[in-house]
């Protein structure tokens, strides 16, 4: 691969530099910890997602524009990217880019502004039957690791998803207190994770990315669609049913009600990610919605 | 069933599987370059909406498909030209009769009759052939000889309306008053004697002569002469006179006339002599001449036809609900 992932959320990164999104991830991302250090390293200018108690008050009195204070970190966070890496993640998101690079691009996002930030990121990748880990590391190649082994596992022809079956691995190894960043294939969350989410909370921070599927009653009828599970082709005559068409897009918004409502009910911050373009303001406002919801 | 041109049929199966062949081949090679894999469709095709839009396109596929097969398959088969063989042992009895009728005006009523009373024989008739002579100043053919009943029981009818004084009365009689006077009886059962064709075949041949054999004229055969004739010819001659039976010289005549050729004569005052002249008549033995057996074969392309027009239309409904 010529350009390396981490170059791809750089790009994308920069894309929105026009805009304040570039320094405003990195502050609300930064806020998004309690703990602080008392050793002041230095000061910079406010930028909209900064904590207003930061706000280096008289350092501002003496400047034309608000300043904030930077310390230095005591302590690394720790972000765990938990990413499903079965075949639904192979499928192709609405845009028709496949669902791992959205995925790819959101997961690496976050761990560039953890490892900006001096934090060390971690992944617990894998399928319904097998669960990889990647220890934690705060350096850009090892994120760049990180989101390689994600694109490497995930095949059309590797095995089903799970979302449960890595949750219930950090349930069970992870002790220490960490971020979690889930990304999710886009499909009812059953009993099962919502009792593993509600013991993950307690101990973690979690993020949820929702990677939305393409939508069969819209893929047009010149382009085939098959179910990466099993391979049904779905007929172009039955999916493009205005009846049909309709009735999957009641369930669909179903689907996302209930999910969100989940996740709502267990304090845990959503997004959903429908194609590349829109990691950037999706990461931005989960992040948001986290740093606002404690 | 049997078709006449087999080798379209082949041709045309080798045709269809080649066809379906190539279709195969590009779907399947086409497949992956156009397809987007999608995950969880489960949720889409669970939806009622879903298996029901399934079942429908299914019949639909299923309809088109039969239709289309049906209608192959049929254009193929009405291609090969399906054809029905009959084989045909035509047996022929070969007797012949000539209705040999006087027309002049006294006779009307009595021919009429004779007429009538064959119309109905001949329904009976299976390889007979009969003939009409009708005879006045000169003799002229209404029906040669012939075996086609449909045509013989027209030419009947028209004969009785004329006799009994129908419309086509002229036209009926045309042709009969051109010799040297009227009623020239000798001339007329000359005629009807040489109309039998088929000279060298063994047949039955008998001529219904009805006539009063009162000569107005000059006739070019006197009546002994065409009794010569026919005898020369092997037809009987059954007479049949308005006279009694020796009440005339006329009628002694025509007896021994008829008498001559082997024939019987009948009075018209006696009920049952038209009666009598048929049986005599169906009682000569027919010889019964089996012809070699032939095999017809005829083109039956109505069911193909049929079934070819029953799958277009199926196809083309087919095709329509599915567009909509």
């Amino acid at each position: 691969m010529a350009t390396t992932h981490l170059l791809r959320v750089k790009t994308a990164l920069f894309v929105h530099a026009r805009r304040p999104a570039h320094s405003l991830l990195e502050g609300e991302y930064a806020s998004l910890f309690h703990g602080r250090s008392l050793d002041y390293d230095d000061l910079r200018g406010y930028v909209p997602g900064d904590e207003v108690r930061d706000i280096d008050w008289k350092a501002t009195a003496r400047h034309d524009a608000p300043l904030v204070k930077r310390y230095v970190a005591t302590r690394k966070h720790h972000l765990l990217l938990v990413s499903d890496t079965g075949r639904g993640m192979a499928a192709t998101t609405p845009s028709g880019e496949a669902k791992q690079d959205v995925a790819i691009l959101a997961a690496g996002l976050v761990g560039y502004l953890a490892v900006r930030h001096g934090d060390v990121v971690g992944l617990v990748r894998g399928t319904a039957e097998r669960t990889a880990t990647h220890e934690l590391r705060g350096t850009e190649g090892h994120l760049e690791t990180l989101l390689q082994a994600i694109d490497d596992a995930t095949a059309v022809t590797g095995d089903q998803s799970n979302p449960a079956a890595q949750l219930r691995w950090v349930v069970r190894h992870v002790r220490r207190r960490m971020l979690l960043l889930v990304l999710a294939d886009d499909r009812d969350l059953g009993p099962e994770v919502e009792d593993l989410l509600r013991r993950l909370r307690v101990q973690h921070e979690v993020l949820w990315l929702t990677i939305e599927d393409a939508d069969p009653t819209r893929i047009p009828a010149g382009v085939g669609a098959y179910d990466v599970a099993d391979g049904y082709a779905l007929p172009a005559e039955v999916r493009l049913d205005p009846r049909v068409q309709e009735a999957y897009a009641a369930e669909r918004a179903r689907r996302v009600e209930v999910t969100a409502a989940l996740l709502a009910r267990l304090g845990i911050a959503h997004g959903r990610l429908a194609s590349s373009e829109a990691v950037v303001p999706a990461v931005l406002a989960l992040l948001e919605r986290q740093r606002r919801a404690r | 069933m049997e078709l006449r041109t087999p080798e379209v049929l082949a041709w045309g199966l080798f045709a269809a599987a080649l066809l379906a062949a190539a279709v195969l081949w590009r779907e399947l090679r086409g497949r992956g370059a156009t397809r987007r894999p999608v995950a969880n469709s489960a949720t889409l095709t669970r939806l009622p909406a879903f298996r029901a839009a399934l079942r429908a396109h299914r019949a639909r596929t299923a309809a088109l498909a039969g239709a289309a097969a049906l209608l192959a398959g049929a254009s193929l088969l009405g291609a090969a030209r399906p054809v029905d063989t009959t084989v045909e042992r035509p047996q022929s009895r070969s007797r012949d009769i000539m209705l040999c009728l006087d027309v002049s005006g006294s006779m009307a009523s009595y021919d009429a009759e004779l007429v009538r009373t064959f119309r109905r024989l001949v329904a009976d008739f299976e390889g007979e052939r009969i003939g009409m002579v009708i005879f006045n100043g000169s003799a002229a053919t209404v029906f040669p000889l012939t075996d086609d009943y449909d045509y013989i029981n027209e030419e009947l009818d028209g004969a009785e309306q004329a006799l009994t004084g129908g419309s086509v009365q002229d036209a009926f009689f045309a042709g009969t008053f051109n010799g040297w006077g009227t009623s020239l009886i000798g001339d007329g059962l000359a005629t009807c004697v040489t109309s039998f064709d088929r000279a060298d075949t063994q047949r039955a041949r008998s001529v219904v002569f009805a006539t009063d054999n009162e000569v107005a004229g000059r006739p070019l055969v006197p009546l002994t002469d065409a009794g010569q004739l026919a005898r020369a010819k092997a037809v009987r001659v059954y007479g049949l006179s308005p006279a009694p039976d020796g009440a005339s010289r006329e009628s002694v005549e025509m007896r021994d006339v008829v008498e001559g050729t082997g024939g019987r004569f009948y009075s018209m005052t006696d009920r049952g002599a038209i009666g009598g002249i048929v049986e005599s008549v169906q009682a000569q033995e027919a010889t019964v001449i089996e012809s070699a057996s032939r095999a017809l074969r005829t083109d039956s392309p109505a069911l193909p036809i049929a079934a070819a027009s029953l799958a277009f239309v199926g196809l083309v409904v087919a095709s329509r609900r599915w567009r909509s």
